[in-house]
């Protein structure tokens, strides 16, 4: 079952890297695992992302889950905590989108010193819930789901089209029939008629 | 053995200060054709620039050629003789104004020849006049090998060769010259046939150039082949094919404009023109032209994918050599070496361009690193090129489906018209039937009324019998 666990945007300094804003979605763990899990989660994305060289996406597996990380070339990053079945595409996708969006709501001159107090930025959640299912939220999977489902719904009315053809073979022989028995019938009845005497 | 031949000047200091050819095309026919005596060609005319060739003004029919000389005395020679009016009038004659410099040129070095018996002009000259394959040593060598006129004047050095007589050749080239100008001779005659002809002849030529070309561009194709095809995995020259390639895409370019131009002059042609032959000749020609050069870049199409195939082929070698030894130092588990099948074709040359610089030039583990990171942040974009792909596939895929569907039922539609024409034909006789049986029915109840009359007459004739009798 595909499943998000964490997304968060760092900016990638000379020395290390700065946590501007996370969210995460921890309902899998039990109450009391959920504080070692995150703080987990964002030491191992803290320290991904400054392990990652500028204008490079990674996907590194950890145990559990699967860690997606992009730093743009402005030293801009996004990682994204997600299980293994999660599609590596997708994950992308979604980190692209958040920086872009926050490229655009929050000025580059907030990043070097940001803290996650001091930053708006509100969309992460939202996100996050959205892109659970990833089926539903990129685009391009549900087009290729849509055009799958199509594609079964087309196979099935193909097979019974082919069923309709061996039917209307069916009705074709009975009516060759009925029509030859209907011309005996009609013969037979003439030749009644035509001896006119009375016997 | 240096060989000069004579100056016609009567001012001669204005002229050995420039050192030019000037063809003085009209006044003096003659004396274009003297600058053309010089030699052929352009490369030949940077020789003649660089040995100070001097221009005579205004009749001479030859210019100087000093090797290393400068001109010596000739100066106070008039104009010389009769062979100079008769060649001027020759040139008149045959109307040698619109010439280019490298026909006059040629006329007049032949013309030179054959009236002032200068024989030993090179053979470039006059059979070639259109294309100047000059060569220079060819030009010094018709250098070296002009001649002394034999005029009567005191010439200190007279050096003569081996007398040659070019007549055969000079009349080819006036008469290749004069088809050339067809026109001019046929103007006299005919003015609208004369317009035909030469917008014939401009067509063919065109045509004619268009052909070259597509053969040289055909060559470069075929060398492109041969690089392309090549397989190993070192020798690859990709500036070159680049390159190549590059000069290809210019050529057909060039050549499609070349054919569209022609393809205008031959309608236009068609519009003066009411001879069909021609029309339908130069159609055809302009249909065959492009017959080729779309062939060409079918070719040329088909040499681009080859490489793109090699480049691919390349790369995955080149990257089981140098992704043999074991992981890296950071722990991905790169899914991209799974993708490698399907890079895409620009990204494949930046790939490859890449690796190739950077397995020649760096070690191994650093190759490594390189390479998978850079796959791996690669694969973003692959993946979503594949899903695009795919996205695409399944869509030509349906579309394929629903044809069929579409077929079948066209099929079936011809099953239901038998059908149809079945059971009408039942309908028709059961119809018939049930008529003759009502028939049947009512002649049978017509019977017995009738018999019921006469058996009653005859019971009534009996009765009537029996009564009387007893």
């Amino acid at each position: 079952m595909v499943k998000l666990f964490a997304l968060s945007i760092f900016h990638k300094g000379a020395s290390e890297a700065r946590l501007l804003k996370t969210a995460s979605d921890l309902q899998s763990f039990s109450f009391f695992q959920r504080g070692t899990v995150n703080e987990f989660m964002t030491f191992a994305s803290k320290t991904i992302v400054e392990r990652t060289q500028p204008a490079l996406r990674q996907s590194v597996k950890q145990d559990a889950y699967m860690c997606h990380v992009y730093v743009r070339a402005d030293n801009l990053a996004g990682v994204l905590i997600a299980d293994h079945e999660y599609p590596h595409r997708v994950a992308h996708t979604l980190i692209t989108k958040i920086l872009d969006d926050f490229t655009a709501k929050v000025s580059a001159d907030q990043w070097p010193n940001g803290t996650e107090a001091t930053i708006s930025f509100d969309l992460l959640p939202a996100f996050l819930a959205r892109y659970q299912n990833p089926v539903e939220a990129d685009p391009l999977t549900k087009m290729q789901n849509d055009l799958d489902e199509t594609k079964i719904i087309l196979k099935n009315t193909i097979e019974a089209v082919l069923e309709r053809g061996e039917k209307l073979d069916d009705m074709v022989s009975k009516s060759e029939k009925l029509s030859l028995q209907s011309k005996a019938f009609y013969k037979t009845a003439k030749k009644t008629n035509s001896c006119c005497s009375f016997t | 053995m240096q060989t000069r031949r004579r100056l016609h000047q009567t001012d001669q200091q204005d002229y050995s200060s420039s050192s030019t050819y000037t063809i003085q095309a009209d006044h003096q026919g003659g004396a274009g054709a003297g600058t053309g005596s010089v030699g052929t060609g352009t490369a030949v005319g940077s020789v003649g620039l660089l040995t100070q060739s001097l221009v005579p003004p205004t009749t001479g029919h030859e210019a100087a050629i000093h090797i290393g000389d400068t001109n010596q005395s000739d100066n106070s020679i008039p104009s010389p003789d009769y062979s100079d009016d008769k060649y001027g009038k020759a040139a008149r004659q045959w109307n040698l104004r619109a010439f280019s410099g490298h026909a006059l040129r040629t006329l007049s070095a032949a013309a030179a020849v054959v009236t002032g018996n200068q024989p030993g002009i090179s053979n470039d000259s006059q059979s070639q006049y259109t294309n100047y394959p000059a060569s220079i040593p060819s030009s010094s060598q018709f250098y070296q090998s002009k001649e002394e006129p034999q005029e009567p004047e005191p010439e200190p050095e007279i050096f003569i060769m081996a007398a040659r007589d070019r007549t055969g050749e000079f009349a080819n080239a006036i008469r290749s010259l004069q088809a050339r100008n067809i026109t001019r001779a046929v103007n006299i005659r005919d003015p609208r046939k004369a317009k035909q002809v030469q917008s014939y002849s401009e067509f063919m030529m065109v045509a004619r150039f268009i052909g070259k070309n597509i053969a040289s561009t055909y060559a470069k194709l075929e060398k492109l082949t041969m690089l392309a095809k090549k397989k190993s995995l070192f020798d690859d020259r990709p500036q070159e094919i680049q390159e190549l390639t590059y000069i290809i895409k210019g050529d057909l370019n060039a050549l499609n404009q070349q054919i569209a131009r022609l393809q205008d002059i031959s309608k236009d042609q068609r519009r003066h023109t009411n001879g069909k032959h021609l029309v339908s000749h130069s159609s055809n020609m302009v249909l065959a032209l492009q017959s080729k050069l779309a062939s060409m870049s079918t070719d040329f199409k088909q040499i681009l994918e080859v490489r793109t195939e090699n480049l691919k082929q390349q790369k995955t070698r080149r990257d089981q050599f140098s992704q043999g030894p074991g992981p890296l130092a950071a722990h991905t588990v790169s899914p991209s070496t799974a993708k490698q099948g399907s890079l895409l074709l620009s990204e494949e040359n930046q790939a490859v361009s890449i690796d190739m610089g950077s397995s020649d030039t760096t070690p191994l583990l650093s190759t490594q690193t390189q390479m998978a990171i850079y796959d791996d942040s690669d694969n973003y974009v692959q993946q979503r090129a594949e899903t695009m792909q795919n996205i695409e596939s399944t869509i030509v895929e349906l579309g394929g489906i629903f044809q069929q569907l579409a077929h079948m039922v066209k099929e079936q539609e011809e099953i239901v018209e038998r059908i149809d024409t079945n059971v009408a034909d039942a309908e028709l006789n059961i119809e018939a039937a049930h008529g003759e049986i009502l028939k049947y029915f009512q002649s049978v109840s017509k019977n017995r009324w009738l018999m019921i009359k006469i058996f009653g007459v005859l019971i009534f004739f009996f009765l009537f019998f029996i009564v009387f009798m007893s």
